[in-house]
């Protein structure tokens, strides 16, 4: 019952916000970016976490020049209606739960085989402004908070284009300064990341257009999540419950530098029978960082236009990486870096899917006419990971431009 | 440090290839279709982002968001 009224205030305090945002945004001239979209999410995973997603969000332009953007997002990771939060409280800055915003799902099942339970919270908002059609800026921050993690990122991205609008580059900086207080922490720590970016994109043809770009994060302090426990000498994983001289915490190195190296090509067909008026894409992506992961990613996405009103999207992505160097199946009390994560492993992931967009245009009563310029979607993807996670992703949303 | 190089060696080529080939503006029908943006639904490509942030090893240095194909 706490839960269900503190989902209930939480979510009434979204929806007021959001329109009195919205309210004050909507006196102005409508432009063709401006839209609303609502969306939902579920990630069931076959260990048993769930994880239900909603996100709303508003983009406006205020001018040619300016537009501004917000959104909120709201992750319930295994929800017990009616029951209360692993380690929550309202009143903590930073609470002590099992679950963790970058390790997700994958970290409400904590080391002792028990199911957390938690809430994250993430605000986005923004402004882009084109300078005199000189150089564009945008300018984000970023809020997320669950119980053990508490993340602020700004994000400053410029853009440039050239050759009369052929070609743009973008470079872009952001600084993740985030808290975390895991589980098995005594403290809450501090980790600062700073990501670089620069990018070029570029028609190629009437129908075609690339990208491609670098990135580069470096990070330093709290590198682990502080929720999992490691066996030492042999001890069942199942006995450690809490930190003793056999069941050690996780060991990172303080520093992380990595680098992705991302290329992708978007074509537009026209002939070619059934394929006339699809568009396929094809990204492809290198990573590498000084923690010797390496990885492989290829996604792929056709989009065919079933009629004028229906859009039928199918996904396919392939990703493989190596494992840290670290990273090891037994450790003994004499090894400093530890780790229990699987996402430090070697391993490979596929991820297909597909998704249906309906245009509803005048399929809409009169007393919702507003509706007509929306579209609503649903997508459904399986995803599958060689460690032996499986889950099932469903999505649906509405959005309208205004 | 040989990586980067290569890498702005194929965006040296993406802009070199723009000697090549120009787009007029009003050659641009196809490409200001939804479809064909790099993140044109970009709520959802956050929450997809997430989600394999929280199951992979190589997540973030995802760049910024960024390009458009000067439609408009």
């Amino acid at each position: 019952m706490v839960a269900i009224n503190r989902f209930k205030a939480l979510g009434l305090r979204a929806l007021v916000a959001l329109f009195i945002c919205a309210s004050s945004l909507f006196a102005t001239d409508a432009k063709a970016e401006n839209y609303v979209t609502a969306q939902g999410y579920t990630h069931s995973f076959n260990n048993g976490v769930d994880v239900y997603t909603a996100v709303f969000a508003l983009n406006k332009e205020f001018s040619l020049q300016t537009s501004s953007y917000i959104k909120y997002n709201v992750d319930f990771i295994n929800p017990k209606w009616g029951g209360s939060e692993d380690g929550g409280g309202d009143g903590d800055a930073v609470n002590r739960g099992a679950t963790h915003a970058t390790t997700g799902a994958s970290s409400a099942v904590s080391s002792d085989g028990s199911q957390g339970t938690d809430t994250r919270h993430a605000v986005t908002a923004g402004v882009t402004h084109n300078f005199n059609n000189i150089i564009g800026a945008e300018v984000y921050y970023d809020y997320s908070r669950e119980n053990d993690y508490v993340s602020h990122t700004p994000t400053l991205t410029i853009k440039k284009e050239l050759n009369d609008k052929n070609t743009t580059l973008t470079a872009g900086y952001s600084r993740n300064m985030d808290t975390v207080h895991g589980k098995f922490m005594t403290t809450a720590e501090e980790r600062n990341t700073d990501n670089f970016y620069v990018g070029v994109t570029q028609l190629l043809s009437p129908v075609t257009v690339a990208q491609a770009g670098y990135s580069r994060s470096q990070s330093s302090g709290m590198e682990s999540e502080g929720i999992r426990l490691i066996p030492i000498g042999g001890v069942a994983a199942s006995t450690c419950t809490a930190v003793s001289a056999t069941c050690l915490t996780e060991a990172f190195p303080d520093k992380r530098n990595r680098n992705a190296f991302l290329a992708g090509v978007n074509h537009y067909i026209l002939g070619m029978g059934f394929l006339n008026k699809s568009v396929v894409k094809l990204n492809l992506r290198y990573y590498t960082d000084d923690w010797k992961i390496k990885s492989y990613t290829g996604d792929t996405e056709w989009n065919k236009y079933l009629s004028e009103r229906t859009v039928l999207r199918l996904n396919y992505r392939y990703y493989t990486q190596s494992q840290a160097y670290f990273q090891k199946d037994d450790y003994t009390a004499a090894d400093t870096l530890r780790s229990a994560s699987s996402q430090l492993k070697k391993f490979n992931s596929h991820l297909a899917g597909i998704k249906l967009t309906y245009a509803l245009k005048d399929n809409v009563p009169a007393l919702i006419s507003f509706l007509k310029q929306g579209a609503i979607e649903g997508k459904y993807e399986f995803y599958h990971q060689s460690l032996g996670v499986n889950a099932h992703i469903m999505m649906a949303g509405l959005r309208v431009p205004f | 440090m040989r990586r980067f190089v290569l890498v702005a060696l194929f965006g040296a080529a993406l802009v070199g290839g723009a000697g090549c080939t120009h787009v007029n503006p009003w050659e641009r029908e196809y490409l200001a279709d939804p479809a064909m943006q790099f993140d044109y639904n970009k709520e959802e490509k956050a929450v997809k982002e997430h989600f394999l942030a929280t199951r992979e090893g190589s997540a973030g240095s995802f760049g910024v968001s960024g390009g458009g194909c000067g439609c408009n």
